[in-house]
Order: structure tokens, then sequence, then C-alpha cells
């Protein structure tokens, strides 16, 4: 239907078409009838806002009554158009359009035209269409329209709009200057007048329909405006045309807008348009319209001859030229140069497509001869399609020239060049075709594209200032700038310094420094630029501008002109590698910068742990020391400092690095920016901080060292973690998770923080389990009591609660040497070193020794010993774990006065000693028999056969909790606990202080209320209110008001601070 | 035009209606080019079919040379315009006076110096706006 109906001539059946019509037919009219235009509508014209389309409008709404043969005429047309409508379009309007162009030789606008078409001899008529014509323009003048007018009006408008059969106005396309003069810039008229004033006038009025905004998903704005205009047209053939005007997609994302008088017909209009969110709909605010119609052309098409660049494909970032603009400027051809990969074709096809995908052909040019000699096929002479240019046709590409011509997708494939990325020199260069070469192929014209890159070559070097670039090198004065110092090397003045003024092309100004020259009143002389080189001093400090060393900086050693140069050639020490480099002085610029040398070479950067391929070893792994111009710096994991091509690297290893663990001699945990002592080998005594490791090497780094940037290699065996942060490291990540970080951290608040101290000796140490369930495994201690460590196992994620004694550090030989190296820093004591060692290993083994010793020196006070048990209900004794438990450790505990607890394990008179280590039953029996207990004694036995790893000192034995005096019957609270030898001192209610040893104390047995600490179980460590005992459980409630469930053996009450 | 023939049916059907009704709407949201002189959004297909409507005399229909002479793919944001009388928006981009479809807010490109000419001696004036730096 579209098809026949929009055929383009004869569009007729209105004026306008008509007069396109008029317009095909008699070209040479076109401005006769402009003119017509202006002589019969002058007062139309001289109106400030004429505007013929509005002008006519308000007319047809505002004037019906007055007017109603204009009314009829219009309805006439109608029919008419409609008749030519439903019969054919083309047809029949050219009669019908003839008519019209005979009724009026004008076609300025509908109102005049319909006028005449009534009253074509009634001037009159006319004159009053155009008095009516002038009170809507001053109307709208005022007010941009009708803004006062009533709903019926409105209607009224509407109905005769949509009577108004006018189409396309060619007299206001058609307004040529003079017009526009005329008729006071009217914008309508000219729509294609986009000057600001102009479209300034088009701002929108209260007459202007409203705009609402509504949602949509972002990117099918294009297509939900299409829909809608769909929907628009597809109602229209129904003849129940949908009320909105216009719908617009513009840039704003996920919004598209809908223009119309009524709100309901913009709801009609989006109803079962999917996509659209109907419910986000708002009232776009009519200062806010011109905004939403503002865009900004982002896309912009190529053009010929412009320079673009690619954006995909091994010919990514390279500079091309485009040849040809095609499809509107969608496609274009491009010239380039080619990065033929020729050994494609002898590959296997999985591995080509390996290697097409991985390696990125160098820029070459084509060379068909190369090919031919090859012995390859399909090298064909072809025309390249729809230029009128031979080419050579070689695998599917056509090259000219040497170039690539490609024909690519503008955007998708290329994108022009911006002012922010021109062209490089470096870029042009490589495009440009060598005169030579060129030559000796086509003998004939240089490349156009190749002339391109000269000329653009050339602009660029001159704008740079620098000559000797691109073809037109001009001899001597090369790299000469404003400011340099210059040497004159021929004429008279020979020998002579300057400051070099001014270039202009060929010619320099300078001006002298050697005072005495007599230069006879000039202060600046005039030479060709080949009369002049760069003067360089020996000695100063200069910057490579140019060529393979650019951005180097170092300092002058020497200026020597070799033979057969006109240039000299300065050596360069250079401030980053020390090394000598020969650069001519023309590439070198006095300049105070030190070059740090480059950051970064093809994404490595200085300390990267990297991956080195060759050189024999698979694993070899080194980090960057230097990054050169086109080489790196490595120090391999052998400290063999290598020169590096990028090529040689396999990827860096930063973040393994990061992640890495090491074992320091002590068997401290040691991690990439820790600081460590280097103990043995050649770099004994450094401090330094771990940049990389990589398995047991470290590279370490020293801010003092100058050689390979700092960095050096050690085993991580032959240092030690230095400073404190053994034990933080200990403290810190666990004490969230383990269950002795309360109390710990609470008994370091406390009055005596040594005891923490102490502890941390094994935190964060890798032990062997050396007995037990867990005999044989590795793990490291998270954390440690006095008797206990807990040690989170290597090949289990577990933790687990292992008697002290049961565990050794697993170090190496140095094992124990570290361990007094350590505390030599601590304490310089030279016996003190063995002693926390020692204390931390053996002590519980002897506590456990003690009270047999106990026991058995003074049976007296053996049911004291018991008495803490006794006092607690029946019930709770008689279960497994009642307070009998706490009560037995209480008889473990050291109970003799010797200050050196362990010492007198050795005076036990029955050798007993080592039993609770063992853990032998028969001999637990003996214990309770010389007390003569036998209740207890079974209690004994079932509580070291229930607790056969737990502790041997009393699990209540610890700060804060509070005690008994078994002797004195009085209450106090354990303020400290020494270390060596157990002894707590012990802090009455009556404020007195009195050291005790654990033997001496019961715990006071926790009452509902109290405050309370789990000394073991799963709870451990927790603190709370003791809520009430229900048998052998108690509950609990913890700081954070939760219950627990605890075993009340496992509860100690203590005093809250 | 069956639609058509319904119209003639009723009564006095108005004629933006009729026009609204015989709108073309891009049949393709790819590949979607703007007239260069109207603004109007169709695939070159549609171009070439019937030619640009409001430009007839820009002789596009079967002739793809002609086509990619006067239409260009880089225009900026979609302005579907059912009223072109009624319409701000129309107003604004300046196709109040064209039919109704769908249009470009802003085109970029230019006219080959022959139809510009050309163009220029009828007095007709184009939309498309060359690049801006």
């Amino acid at each position: 239907m579209s098809k026949k109906f929009f055929r383009p001539p004869p569009q007729a059946m209105d004026d306008s078409d008509s007069e396109e019509d008029e317009e095909e037919l008699l070209d040479d009219d076109a401005e006769v009838d402009d003119e017509d235009v202006t002589e019969v509508s002058p007062p139309n014209k001289s109106k400030p806002t004429n505007n013929a389309n509005l002008s006519e409008s308000d007319d047809d709404d505002d004037e019906p009554d007055e007017r109603p043969p204009k009314r009829k005429g219009r309805h006439i047309d109608n029919n008419g158009n409609a008749d030519a409508r439903s019969s054919n379009k083309r047809a029949k309007p050219t009669s019908f359009f003839e008519l019209e162009a005979e009724a009026s030789d004008s076609e300025d606008d509908d109102a005049d035209d319909a006028a005449k078409q009534l009253h074509k001899d009634s001037e009159q008529m006319d004159e009053e269409a155009r008095e009516i014509i002038r009170q809507q323009d001053r109307r709208r003048a005022q007010a941009g329209g009708r803004f006062d007018r009533s709903v019926a009006e409105i209607s009224a408008d509407i109905e005769n709009r949509h009577r108004a059969q006018r189409r396309v106005r060619p007299p206001m396309d058609r307004d040529d200057e003079d017009d526009f003069d005329d008729g006071g810039a009217p914008p309508d008229a000219t729509p294609e007048g986009y000057t600001a004033v102009a479209q300034q006038s088009l701002v929108p009025s209260v007459s202007d329909p409203s705009m609402w905004m509504v949602s949509c998903a972002n990117g099918k704005e294009h297509e939900l405006v299409c829909q809608i205009m769909n929907k628009c047209v597809a109602m229209a053939r129904q003849g129940r045309p949908v009320g909105i005007s216009s719908a617009i997609a513009a840039q704003s994302k996920g919004k598209i807008y809908l223009e119309s008088f009524s709100e309901p017909a913009v709801v009609d209009a989006i109803q079962g348009v999917r996509g659209l969110l109907q419910y986000t709909m708002r009232l776009v605010p009519i200062g806010d319209m011109t905004t939403v119609m503002t865009v900004t052309s982002r896309k912009k098409p190529v053009q010929k001859n412009e320079w673009v660049r690619m954006t995909r494909g091994h010919y990514k970032h390279d500079l091309a030229l485009v040849k040809d603009v095609k499809e509107s400027g969608l496609k274009c051809v491009v010239q380039c140069v080619p990065r033929l990969d020729l050994t494609l074709a002898d590959l296997p096809p999985a591995e080509a497509r390996m290697r097409r995908k991985t390696v990125r052909p160098p820029q070459k040019f084509f060379n068909p001869q190369e090919i031919a000699a090859l012995g390859r096929h399909g090298l064909t002479r072809q025309r390249f399609p729809g230029l009128n240019l031979y080419c050579d046709y070689f695998d599917g590409n056509y090259y000219h020239d040497g170039y690539l011509l490609k024909e690519m997708t503008v955007g998708s494939m290329i994108k022009a060049c911006t002012d922010e990325d021109p062209p490089t020199l470096d870029e042009l260069q490589r495009f440009q075709r060598r005169q030579s070469k060129q030559n000796e192929e086509d003998g004939g014209d240089e490349n156009e594209g190749s002339k391109m890159a000269a000329s653009l070559l050339d602009e660029l070097s001159d704008l740079q200032g620098r000559t000797g670039l691109g073809k037109t090198k001009t001899g001597g004065g090369g790299g000469l700038l404003i400011g340099d110092t210059i040497e004159v090397i021929e004429g008279d003045l020979i020998g002579m310094r300057g400051k070099l003024v001014s270039l202009d092309g060929t010619t320099v100004k300078v001006k002298p420094i050697n005072a005495n020259v007599d230069l006879g009143g000039t202060d600046e002389i005039e030479f060709l630029g080949n009369q002049l080189r760069k003067y360089i001093p020996v000695g100063a400090h200069v910057k490579v501008t140019d060529g393979r060393y650019a951005n180097e900086t170092g300092v002058v050693v020497a200026v020597e002109q070799l033979d057969g140069e006109t240039d000299f050639t300065a050596v360069v020490l250079t401030d980053v590698t020390n090394k000598e480099i020969s650069v001519r002085t023309s590439q070198l610029r006095e300049s105070a910068e030190v070059a740090s040398g480059q950051d970064k070479l093809q994404g490595y950067e200085l300390y990267d742990l990297v991956v080195l391929s060759g050189g024999g070893s698979a694993n070899e792994v080194g980090v960057i020391v230097r990054v050169g111009r086109e080489d790196f710096t490595v120090i391999n994991n052998h400290g063999i400092v290598r020169e590096i091509r990028p090529e040689e690297l396999r990827g860096k290893r930063n973040s393994t690095s990061q992640r890495a663990v090491a074992l320091d001699v002590q068997g401290n945990q040691i991690r990439a920016s820790d600081s460590v002592n280097v103990v043995e080998g050649p770099h004994k005594g450094k401090t330094a901080t771990i940049k990389r490791m990589s398995r047991a090497q470290l590279f370490l780094h020293s801010q003092t060292r100058t050689d390979h940037a700092g960095i050096f290699v050690v085993r991580s065996r032959s240092c030690v973690l230095a400073g404190t942060r053994t034990q933080a490291r200990g403290a810190t990540p666990d004490s969230g998770v383990s269950p002795f970080a309360t109390p710990q951290s609470q008994s370091r608040g406390g009055p005596q923080p040594g005891r923490g101290k102490r502890d941390d000796g094994l935190i964060g140490k890798t032990v062997r389990i050396q007995a037990g369930q867990w005999k044989g495994y590795l793990g490291t201690v998270a954390d440690a009591t006095a008797t206990h460590v807990q040690v989170e196992l290597h090949s289990r994620l577990k933790k687990v609660m292992v008697v002290r004694e049961r565990v050794a550090v697993a170090g190496d030989k140095f094992g124990a040497t570290q361990e007094q190296n350590r505390m030599v820093d601590v304490n310089p004591n030279p016996i003190a070193p063995t002693t926390p060692f020692v204390a931390a290993g053996q002590t519980p083994m002897h506590g456990g020794a003690t009270p047999m010793h106990g026991g058995a020196l003074d049976g007296d006070t053996s049911d004291e010993v018991w008495q803490p048990g006794g006092a607690v209900d029946q019930d709770a004794v008689k279960d497994d774990d009642g307070w009998g438990s706490t009560a037995n450790d209480g008889f473990g505990s050291p109970k003799d006065g010797d200050s050196d607890g362990w010492g007198s394990t050795s005076d036990q008179p029955k050798g007993w000693g080592t039993y609770p280590a063992v853990k032998d039953n028969t001999v637990k029996k003996e214990v309770p028999s010389t007390n003569g207990n036998g209740v207890k004694r079974e209690q004994a036995k079932r509580e070291m056969e229930a607790e056969l790893d737990t502790e041997e000192t009393p699990g209540w034995y610890m700060e804060r909790v509070c005690v008994q005096n078994k002797s004195k019957d009085k209450q106090g609270v354990i303020k400290e606990i020494d270390p060596a030898t157990k002894a707590a001192v012990v802090e009455y209610e009556d404020q007195t202080f009195e050291t005790l040893r654990a033997s001496e104390l019961a715990m006071v047995p926790p009452s509902e209320h109290d405050t309370v600490l789990v000394t073991g179980g799963n709870e451990i460590g927790l603190e709370g209110s003791l809520v009430c005992v229900d048998g052998s459980d108690a509950i609990l409630k913890d700081a954070n008001d939760e219950f627990k469930i605890v075993e009340i053996s496992f509860l100690a009450k203590v005093k809250t601070i | 035009m069956s639609y058509d023939e319904d119209e003639r049916g009723e009564e006095d059907v108005p004629a933006q209606v009729a026009e609204l009704a015989n709108a073309s709407v891009p049949t393709n949201l790819k590949a979607v080019r703007a007239c260069k002189r109207c603004g109007i959004l169709k695939t070159p297909e549609q171009f070439l079919d019937d030619g640009c409507e409001n430009c007839p005399f820009l002789h596009m229909a079967d002739d793809m040379q002609q086509v990619n002479k006067c239409t260009t793919a880089f225009y900026e944001g979609q302005a579907a315009v059912m009223d072109p009388r009624d319409s701000w928006a129309a107003k604004w981009i300046r196709v109040d006076a064209y039919l109704p479809g769908v249009y470009a807010i802003t085109v970029t490109g230019n006219f080959d110096r022959d139809i510009e000419e050309d163009l220029e001696n009828r007095g007709i004036r184009w939309r498309c706006r060359p690049p801006q730096n």
C-alpha cells in the first residue's frame, strides 16, 4: 500500500504538492513563484512572526464562523483529496493540482489559497483573510499562541485541524533569504534557518501539547517509538486516531516522551505497548521540553582522506586512511599498512587458528614479488570493487602499492582519529612508504596515502619546531630548539657559542654568549641551520629527547666527533643504570630532570614477581629490578641477575606472592611486606622487608641498598621475623575465633600483662603434636594458655586442644637456639633464655606431679584437698564431671611451697613424678589410696579417665577467679599468677594480698547470678552470668543475652571488674 | 489500501488521520537511514521502494545510488511525529510541514555538491548539518 502511496513525484491533492509538481514541471519558475509569494502576501511577511502555518491554523480555529466559505472550500478540497487518494494518489492529482494552480498562482498558504478558490475575483475576501491572519500573528507574537482559549475553542481547533488538508508546504521550504528577511525571520517558514535566535522563538508555549515522560528499558527507546508510531498508524487506519502528536526518543536513556494535548490519549497510546512502564508516566515541565529535544551527535561520518584508527582485530590501533566512503558514511574503504602472516598457510589449521589469535604480525608493506617467490598461489591483479584501482589480490584481500585496501564498517571497525588521539609521528613514519621502495616497485608516483602521511609528518615536525623528521630532513642543525646552547661550526664565527633565540625554517637567530665578540651593534646573528650544532658541555646533565634512548637522563662524560659524522656524539652516563650510552648531541637536551626509568613495559612494572621462561629451569621466577626501554633486569630465585626481554616473561605472580606464607627459622609465619632479619648466609645481619616471595625464597627489599633496586634473595629459613609482630599475629587474627581470646585479653588488661607475653611464645608457631590422638600432626598454634595450646592443624580444618608439653615446635636444627635468640632480645640474662621454654613445656607436667607429692607429704590435708568437691552438692560430685574434677585439679596443683615447683619433682620420694603425664590408671589408683578415701579415689579415677587429655592444673586456676584459702577460710580473688612458679597472688576481700599455691586454694563454687567463666568444654572462655544449675549442667547467660548450657564443672566464679 | 477504502466509506475522514494512516515507519530497527533533506527515518529499502514522501524531488525511488547519496545513517534521536501540525516537537525540529513519520532529531551529513546546488536553486532547504568538531 505504502509503496503505491508514496511513489514520489505527483504527491498532489493539496496546494503544496501541486506546487511541488509544478516545480518539477517548471523548474525555472521556482524563483518567480517565490517572488509571487512575496508579492501576493505582503502583509503576512511584514509581521514579525509571520508563521504561515500557524496563522492559518489559528485562522481556522478562531474564526470558524466568520469564515464559513473558507471551511467549505476546504471541505471541498478535502473531498477532492479523499477521492484522489482512494482512486490513485498519483494519477489524479495532476489535474487537481493544475486546477489549483490555475485557481491561484500563489501558493503561499492555505488561507490565501482557500480564500482565492472560493472568491477568485474577490479582492475583498482576500483582504479580509489577510486581516485575520494579521490579527492572529499579532496574538501569536504576544503570547506564542492560544493561551487564552477555552476548552471548547481548543476542541474546535482540533477538529479544524483534522479537517485541514494541507500537507507539505513547499513555499516554506522554498523561502529564500529575501523571503526570510522580509518576513522578519519567521521560524517556521525557514525550517532550515537554524539560528539560535530563530530556534529560540520556537520554545514551547502553553498552547503547545504537553509532554509526558515514560520510562522504558535502556536501549529500547527507538524500538518503542517506532512501535508507538506503528500503533498510531494502525489506529488511524481504523479511523480511530490516537490523540498523541509525537513520540520522542532523544538521548535520555531509558526514557521516551509522548506529546499530546490530553493525558488519557497518552495512556491510550502506551496501553499495550510492551516494555513501557506506564506507572512511570510523568508530565514534563514546559521549560524542560527543549532539553528533552537536545541531542548531541556522537557518531560522525568519516570523510575521505581522513585519518582513522582501527578498533578490531590484528589491525587494532593501527592508523589508516579513508580512501572512499560508502553507504552514506556507514562503510568506507581504508588504506593501511598490512600485517600479513605468511607462515599461517604452512601450519595445520588448529595451530594456525591459535597463531592467528595470539600472534600479531608486524606491519610490513605488501610485496607481490615476495609472495610469488614464496611460491604462493592465488595472487592476482584485480580491480577493487567500487574503486577504479587495480590491486594485487591475495588471500581475500586487496593490496595497492603495498598497502592493504579494505572495506570497513564505520563505528565498529574503525573510528576517526580525534583531536586527543591524533596520528603520531611514529605511526605516520610507518605509514609512509619510502620513496626508494616505491620507485623500485612502481617506478612512478608515490602512493597518495604515503604522500599524505609525508605531508602531515612535515606539518607536525614543523609544529614541533624540529627538523630531521620525515623526508625533508635538512642536513645539519637537527634537533635544535629555542633556548638551546649552540656552537657555530662553520664560517667566520666558528667556535662561537650562543643561545638560540628563534627558529625560522632553515635560518636561526642566535644570541652570542661571549660578550667579547664584537657584533657591530646587533645582539643577534642569523645563521643557517647547518652552520650550527647543539652545544652540550661535558658534565652537563642531559635528557635524551629522541631515538633509542629517549627519556633517559644522565651526565655527559665526553663529547666527540666520530669520523665521517657531521654530528657530535656525546657519551652519557645514565642516572638509572649507570651505563654509558652514546647519543648524538642533536638528541640531547640539557635538563635537570632525573629519569626514574620507565615504570612500565608491556604491563610489567618494577618489583613484579615474574615467571621466566627459558634458562632450563621450568619454575624460574624473578623480581624485576629495572625496567628498561625494551628489556628488564630480573633477579631470579637464585639471586642471579639477568637481562630479560619482555617476551621471555610468562606473566606476573604478584598475587601468589601476596598470598604466600613461609616459615622463618623460628617457625614464625612470614608474609610479604613483613620485616625480617637475615641470620645466616652472605646477607647475614641485614634487616629488610619482604617484597615478594616465591616458595621458600624471599625477595627482600632494603632501602639502604642501591644495587638491583634494593632487592636481594634469601631463603626464608635464613631469616627471622623482626619486631614484635609475632605476638600481634598470634593475637589479632585469632582473637575473634579463639575461645581463649577473651580470658587472655582480659588478663592482659589486668594487673600483670606479663602473663600473656609468656603464652605468646608459642602462638603462631608451627608445632608437631607428639602424643595423643593427634600424634604426628603438624599445626599452627592458634592460642595458648599456661597448660594447653590450641593447635590449628595444617592437614585438617580443625583446631584441637593439646597439652602444652605434647607439642614440639616444628623447627629444624635451629629450633632451640632460635628460641634462645629471640629471648636474648627480651632478656639479657644468659640463663634466662632457657627458662620460658622449659617453663612452657614442662611446668604442667611437673605441676601434675606435685599433687601426689603433696598428698604423700601431708595426708592430713588431703581431705582438705578434696574439700572443694565436697562443698558442692553431692549430686554434682557423683556425676562424672561434677565439681570433683575441679577439686581433682586442685589436688593436682603444686602444693609444696617451693618456689621452683618443678625442681622438687626429682625430690619426690616415690618417684611418681611422671605419673600424671603417663596417666596410668593403676598408678592413679594409688593416689587416692594414700588418702584412704575410696569415694574420692573412684572419682579421681573416673576423672582421669574422662579427661585423659586435659590438664593437671585446675582449670579454674586463672586470674580473676574467686578462690578460698583452704587454711584460713578466707575468700579472695586471684590477682595474678606467677608464670614460673605457678604461685598466685590472691587479693582478699579486705584488700590484703597473699601469695599462695594452687593447692592451697579452692575455688569458690559459683552460685546463681554470679559472673562465671567457662574454663573447659566447647564454650571455653565464655563469660556470663549463671542463671541456674540443673544437675550437672549450668545455664548461663552470656554478654549477648544468649543462654548457654555448660557443664557446671567447667565454671569458675570470677570477680567482675 | 483496504484501509483507505474503509476510510472512504466513512464520512469526512480528517486529512491528518489519513496522512497518519499512510505514514511510513522504519520496518527494521537496524540500518535505519535519515533523509538528509527532511530527516525522515526509513530503511534504505523503504527509500528505494517509495522514495522520500517529503522530498520527491530527490528521486530516491528505485535508485540505490541516490538513496545512498541523500540519506545518512548519522543522525541522533528519533521523534515519531503523528501530527506534525500540532506537535511542538515537530515544530522544534522543523518537520511540522512534513508528513507524519519518524524523524531524526538531528541529521549529520552533507549533500553532494550538485544536489546541494540543485536544492539551492529551487530554494529548498535541508535539515542535515555538516559534522561539528
